[in-house]
């Protein structure tokens, strides 16, 4: 999934909810994502996907090569 | 017009010669966005540019006076010091590959017209690392999604600016910059999987 066709095509309504799933802890970020309106479900599917990718970025400082490293990491893991 | 010096410039001739300074001279009045409290900034974010390493024909004065060069031709009239210092990092960042394109031009025998980023820095016998290159093209994604969000990311992990220096730089809160950092991680996430 590419960043520049699912993400930037839905980014207006993808960015407030992002803004709302972040404000809470992540063990009720699941529970808000399935209590989303049908509506919203195929901005649910890029949510999940883009919440998921955090999760490899959990401890990403806030500035520096760790983020090159984390990145060097992350795309060796899945095999690019 | 690029400011490479034939010689070192010491940082103590900062505030002694060119443009720059009669741009500062003439500029008025707000404290908190003053040349002389913007200036040290802007000295800070190009040292943070120039600390990878990548450009020996410039230091951190020519580079802080020609990002003021090329801020001051792209706009009409007065300086805008707290635009400059919001636009500063994309500036220095075309400012440091534009010279490394240069320099490499120059070592492919002058003639060269459109050098890759990419080939001239191994041409100038600097390898680019995988990482970078793929960090490059994620936030070139992440600029086109959100332009906002890339200058964050520019000014506090390239730069390492604080967040109130940010928030301030960009007229936002202090929160919204902690925001725009999650949503670029994300992004950039993304984007750096789909490298």
């Amino acid at each position: 999934m590419a960043l520049s066709t699912d993400i930037a095509a839905n980014w207006p309504a993808l960015n407030p909810l992002l803004d709302e799933v972040l404000e809470l802890p992540p063990e009720k970020r699941t529970a808000w994502l399935a209590a989303l309106p049908q509506e919203q479900w195929e901005l649910r599917t890029a949510l999940r996907a883009l919440l998921a990718d955090a999760s490899g970025f959990a401890s990403l400082p806030a500035s520096g090569s760790p983020l090159l490293a984390c990145a060097s990491q992350r795309r060796h893991a899945t095999g690019s | 017009m690029l400011l490479c010096h034939e010689r070192p410039v010491h940082e103590s001739e900062t505030s002694t010669n060119s443009g720059i300074n009669e741009g500062i001279r003439s500029f008025s009045p707000d404290e908190s966005c003053s040349p002389s409290a913007v200036y040290p900034r802007l000295r800070k974010i190009a040292r943070s540019r120039l600390r990878c390493g990548r450009d020996a024909l410039l230091d951190t004065t020519a580079l802080v006076h020609e990002s003021y060069i090329r801020f001051a031709q792209s706009g009409a009239g007065s300086i805008d010091w707290q635009s400059f210092l919001r636009y500063a990092p994309r500036i220095m960042r075309n400012v440091t590959v534009d010279s490394v394109r240069r320099r490499c031009a120059q070592v492919h025998g002058g003639g060269a017209i459109h050098v890759e980023l990419e080939n001239s820095i191994c041409a100038a016998g600097e390898v680019e690392s995988e990482e970078i290159v793929a960090l490059r093209r994620a936030m070139e994604q992440l600029e086109r999604v959100d332009s906002r969000l890339a200058q964050v990311v520019e000014m506090r992990f390239f730069e390492g600016l604080p967040e109130p220096e940010i928030a301030r730089a960009l007229g936002i809160t202090e929160r919204t910059v902690r925001r725009d950092w999650e949503k670029a991680r994300l992004l950039l996430a993304r984007a750096l999987r789909s490298c």
